[in-house]
């Protein structure tokens, strides 16, 4: 760990919020990706059924 | 080869899907690289000292915020001039990205201001048009929930955006219009002959190259994601008809 400093806290925190902010929109983009995935899936197989 | 046939959902889905592997990949080396060695590597500034640190994440998070509002821009225009449903996708997909990246700017700007400045926030022109950007993000993504009818949002959505454009080009040259305020120049600029010092410049570049790629890998995910959205909607649409 390099030394900070005075201003050692600013930065930890700056580098903190900005990973999680970034990291929970990432997660929430994939996890609704997913999730349409899956619906898409499942929605094409009833129609597909229901057509034959 | 034209681009265009990149408009047609079904191509842009099987390019994407090529693609979205390699560029995730990537854009995580890049950005992991360029932290590292903004964080570890590079020395403190002589007036700023460690706080020197924040620009590798505010720099980036920043430019990404402004040209988000351009890459909606030009799908906007598209939309309304040739009207290929992909280029309203893209930009309503884009929105999210560039509202994050705002609230990462404007929470690592404050972070940084305030040993520096002495204040979190100052109404100084950059930062002034940089939080009415954010509210333009807001208000875009609002518009794209508040219509059901498709066509009908695209089309005020695009408007909204040609109007926004106005503060994403403050935000970037507000520094060069109004002398005044607090926050500094560009550190980065194509028409200026010195830059910031190269052992920050270096490091910097690469994050931002990160950044970049990160941006468009979000992009073509949540194009991707709003691409099945609207084939679900017509399966059901078709299977209630039936």
């Amino acid at each position: 760990m390099p030394e900070l400093g005075q201003y050692g806290t600013s930065v930890i925190i700056a580098y903190l919020i900005s990973f999680v902010i970034i990291g929970t929109f990432f997660l929430v983009t994939l996890n609704k990706s997913n999730q349409t995935k899956k619906e898409l899936e499942r929605l094409t197989l009833i129609s597909k059924t229901n057509k034959s | 080869m034209s681009l265009w046939k990149y408009t047609n959902p079904n191509k842009f889905m099987k390019l994407s899907s090529k693609i979205l592997p390699s560029l995730s990949i990537l854009s995580f080396l890049l950005v992991f690289t360029g932290l590292t060695w903004g964080f570890f590597f590079t020395p403190d500034d002589f007036r700023q000292g460690s706080t020197v640190k924040i620009i590798y994440l505010h720099v980036p998070a920043a430019m990404i915020a402004i040209n988000t509002w351009f890459v909606m821009l030009v799908g906007s225009l598209i939309w309304i001039v040739r009207r290929h449903h992909i280029s309203s996708l893209i930009a309503k997909s884009a929105a999210p990205v560039g509202l994050t990246m705002t609230i990462v700017t404007l929470a690592t700007g404050s972070i940084w201001g305030k040993p520096m400045w002495g204040a979190f926030w100052a109404w100084d022109p950059r930062l002034t048009s940089f939080f009415i950007l954010f509210l333009f993000y807001l208000g875009y993504m609002a518009l794209w929930r508040s219509i059901r009818d498709q066509q009908k949002v695209a089309d005020l959505a695009a408007l909204l955006c040609i109007v926004g454009s106005v503060f994403a080009l403050l935000s970037r040259y507000a520094v060069n219009f109004w002398n005044q305020g607090l926050h500094q120049g560009a550190s980065l600029s194509l028409d200026k002959e010195e830059n910031i010092a190269n052992v920050f410049y270096w490091p910097l570049l690469v994050t931002i190259s990160g950044f970049l790629l990160f941006f468009i890998t979000v992009l073509l995910i949540r194009t991707r994601t709003e691409i099945r959205l609207r084939q679900i909607s017509n399966i059901i649409i078709t299977n209630k008809l039936n």
